[in-house]
């Protein structure tokens, strides 16, 4: 005879949405508190996320390429260079690997119009301030 | 059998020797470090979820140009492969390919030189 009991039926869609809904808002609350507080620019982040932005501006200058380097609209401590290109090459390997290095992390992605969105993302650009 | 980037690059590499010789022959050290790459490429290959993976050789310029097909690429600063792959490429190119996947070009230096 199995071991196996009754325990855990189907979960509904509606029920499950619900969980996921509450887990979403839980990681939010948690990321509000995290950047919430008095918090300052971390200068040598700050000035990292600019030497990326330089470098890719100097490699992809003259090329039909869409740039742009924001800080997160939510969360202060996250930094964000983006490009749009029909497609793009590099011949300056080196520096260009560098300066993704510089980044936390980064993507790639086709969009549905056919051009490449490449995204470079800086954790840590500002610092909290202990009380 | 696990799939090795190196088996793919070897076959290839065998039949541009064959077409390049008695003129050129390959050289032995700059082979070490296209195998090293090609650990890389395994790696890359795992982790990204690649579709497939193209090698051909340049009969100009002699170049190893590989290709690799996929759908999104996301690196953090725990996975430096492809960061260690552009840079030791000549050039890297990237382009939308089918309308939902990107195809990356390496172009490496060529692998043979003049035999004496």
């Amino acid at each position: 005879m199995s071991d196996k009991a009754y325990g855990r039926g189907f979960e509904d869609d509606e029920r499950a949405e619900k969980e996921l809904s509450d887990l979403m808002k839980k990681i939010a609350e948690a990321i509000m508190k995290d950047e919430s507080g008095l918090s300052i620019e971390d200068p040598k982040r700050l000035a990292e996320f600019k030497t990326c932005y330089q470098i890719l501006r100097t490699i992809l200058r003259g090329r039909n390429i869409k740039m742009n380097a924001v800080p997160h609209d939510d969360f202060p401590s996250v930094g964000t260079i983006s490009f749009e290109a029909k497609d793009f090459s590099v011949t300056d390997t080196d520096l260009f690997a560098r300066a993704c290095a510089l980044a936390s992390n980064y993507e790639m992605y086709p969009k549905l119009d056919g051009t490449i969105v490449f995204n470079l993302t800086f954790y840590g650009m500002t610092r909290k301030v202990d009380n | 059998m696990k799939f090795s980037s190196f088996h793919v690059v070897e076959m290839v590499l065998e039949d541009a020797n064959e077409r390049f010789a008695p003129l050129f022959e390959p050289v032995p050290e700059r082979v070490d470090f296209l195998k090293q790459y090609c650990e890389a490429f395994d790696v890359l290959i795992d982790e990204q979820d690649v579709d497939s993976f193209n090698v051909e050789i340049d009969e100009i310029n002699m170049t190893v140009n590989i290709d690799l097909v996929m759908m999104t690429v996301e690196c953090s600063r725990t996975q430096p492969q492809l960061g260690q792959l552009i840079q030791r490429a000549m050039s890297f190119r990237v382009q939308a390919e089918d309308g939902d996947h990107l195809k990356l070009s390496f172009v490496y230096p060529s692998l043979w030189e003049k035999t004496a």
